[in-house]
């Protein structure tokens, strides 16, 4: 008895003669130059769906920049004490309790570089009036102080109620390209988990940073604040590679450079400028993806997973200051890979991610103000086994 | 007169850009390359270009073609036509694998006799009907005796995605089979 298979080979190897006599006369055109060969076909669509995502991706990124509202900036009318002793925090704090943000590092200036003549800023004629309220930022938590605001105002950096939302800036539409579960859990994650933003312990960031002079007890030792923080939106780049679980699935796992850069700007009594903050992480995410078309050059796939992130250093105006503890996050993704070689692609990533509060954090960062978190991926991925 | 000719022959023939030379080899192999393309890419009219290319590639090189016996000018043509087809499948394909990512065969074999009463079309169509590489997978191994590993080398999968990709087109196969079987017992 013959298998299955060997009668199906005998009966489709054989022709059953249904090539017409036009397919000769083709042939024969052909054959003699007068009938060029047809043009390969083409999928459109395809390309015209993938070049759309990929111009509306580099449009949000290259288009929508932060902003700083007016009524991000924040001016409380300051007496200077004699003492650098912090006596009485209220007329420091606003409104609504100050939590200590141990943010800036204040470097050492030299007095012969310090601009003694205050630099003028447009955007505070209403040093009278008691600071605006800002628009409710969008972490849902309130930052309750701890007992550091005494300690703080020894620092030129007098920690405020920094507006979570000093930079407005939406998560774009295009975040509808991520799905998966990563995603479903990263928007469960704020729900689930609720917790102080504020690291605990913070002493020991303003003793290295609070007063750069001891002995000047007055250097910077004024009620002075931070205006506000202008974040860059992150950089995110990589190296990954995918282990193939089946047909669909994979695991993505590989090592990811985050830099997150922040402009600080600030108002000393006599002098004001600018710092930027440079933070450097490097993260291990951790995937499920699943693919949901690919071809010879092209792969989309969604997913979701957990990355954990470790800041290898961080600096204020060129100078190193404390860092970042360990960061845990969750995300979802979506990404195109366009495959150079049959195992080496490079990937674009649009990624939604939920980074746990931790009492280890002590950067003001893109992250710190939006733990719920877009941003955009890009590497080289090596696919094992395809 | 070029009907007598052996592959040998007419080949050399053909070396020597005689036109009649060639359109008895059309004539021959027409045909066999026809239906072989036909497995591949499905589509009657996709087959039918595929094929044409096929034999006008074999025509362009048939200088580097070495007789090695009876049948083997069409194993070299069907050689060229099969790494066309794969080409074009590799370029087009879109791997829309269904859902069933875990194969469970529990579907026994038809036997001869259930074979015998399916039409050569309907198996046409049913292969049409697997996605790509299962259909690539399955052509190469089950008809053309292609091994795993070639088969991998050939469409840049491993020997465990050409073994595993074979059994869900098997699968897939002998669902429809059983199905048509069903349906003509009623």
């Amino acid at each position: 008895m013959r298998n299955w298979e060997d009668i199906v080979k005998d009966k489709l190897e054989e022709p059953d003669g249904t090539l017409p006599e036009s397919v000769f006369a083709e042939f024969q055109a052909r054959r003699s130059g007068a009938a060029p060969a047809p043009a390969a076909k083409r999928s459109p669509l395809v390309w015209v769906v993938a070049t759309a995502v990929a111009a509306g991706l580099a449009a949000i990124l290259l288009l929508r920049k932060p902003s700083v509202p007016e009524d991000s900036i924040r001016i409380v009318p300051q007496p200077v004490p004699a003492v650098a002793v912090a006596s009485d925090s209220t007329a420091v704090e606003a409104e609504e309790p100050l939590p200590v943000r141990p943010l800036i590092a204040q470097a050492p200036v030299p007095k012969a570089a310090a601009p003694k003549t205050v630099a003028p800023k447009a955007e505070e004629p209403e040093v009278a009036e008691p600071e605006i309220v800002e628009p409710e930022p969008v972490r849902p938590e309130v930052v309750e102080p701890a007992e550091e605001p005494a300690v703080a105002t020894a620092s030129p950096f007098v920690p405020q109620d920094t507006p979570a939302r000093s930079v407005d800036m939406h998560i774009a539409p295009a975040a509808g390209v991520v799905a998966g579960g990563g995603l479903l859990a990263a928007l469960l994650a704020p729900i689930a988990g609720k917790g102080d933003l504020m690291p605990a312990e913070t002493s020991h960031y303003y003793s290295e940073y609070g007063n750069s002079n001891p002995d000047n007890p007055m250097e910077g030792a004024t009620s002075d604040e931070v205006d506000h923080f202008t974040h860059t939106f992150p950089f995110k780049g990589g190296f990954s590679v995918g282990i193939p679980v089946s047909d669909r699935l994979r695991i993505t796992t590989g090592l990811e450079y985050s830099l997150y850069q922040t402009r600080v700007s600030y108002t000393m009594v006599e002098m004001s400028g600018v710092k930027k903050q440079a933070a450097h992480y490097l993260g291990v995410p951790l995937r499920l993806d699943w693919t949901l078309a690919s071809n010879r050059w092209l792969d989309v796939y969604v997913g979701g997973g957990a990355s954990g992130d470790w800041c290898v250093g961080a600096t204020l105006a060129g100078k190193e200051i404390p860092r970042d503890g360990f960061n845990f996050s969750l995300l979802g993704a979506g990404g195109v890979q366009f495959n150079m070689t049959r195992r080496l692609g490079l990937y674009v990533e649009p990624e939604i991610s939920w980074t746990f509060p931790s009492e280890k954090r002590v950067l003001e960062t893109y992250r710190s103000a939006h733990p719920f978190l877009f941003s955009v991926a890009t590497g080289l991925r090596i696919n094992l086994d395809k | 007169m070029y009907r007598e000719l052996d592959e040998q022959a007419l080949a050399s023939c053909c070396s020597k850009r005689d036109r009649l030379a060639e359109e008895e080899l059309y004539r021959r192999y027409a045909d066999r390359v026809f239906a072989l393309c036909r497995r591949y890419v499905g589509d009657a009219d996709e087959a039918k270009d595929l094929m044409l290319e096929a034999l006008i590639q074999a025509l362009d090189k048939i200088d580097t073609y070495t007789f090695r016996g009876k049948g083997s000018l069409y194993g070299w043509i069907s050689r060229i036509a099969v790494n066309k087809a794969i080409n074009r499948i590799k370029r087009q394909r879109w791997r829309m694998v269904p859902l069933d990512a875990r194969v469970q065969d529990n579907i026994p074999d038809p036997t001869e006799e259930e074979m015998v009463t399916i039409p050569r079309e309907k198996l046409l169509a049913w292969i049409a009907e697997l996605p790509d590489l299962r259909r690539a997978v399955f052509n190469l191994y089950c008809i053309d005796g292609y091994s795993h590993r070639e088969i991998g080398k050939m469409l840049g999968i491993s020997e465990t995605g050409s073994t595993s990709t074979l059994a869900k087109a098997r699968k897939q196969l002998k669902e429809k089979i059983t199905q048509y079987l069903k349906e003509q017992d009623r």
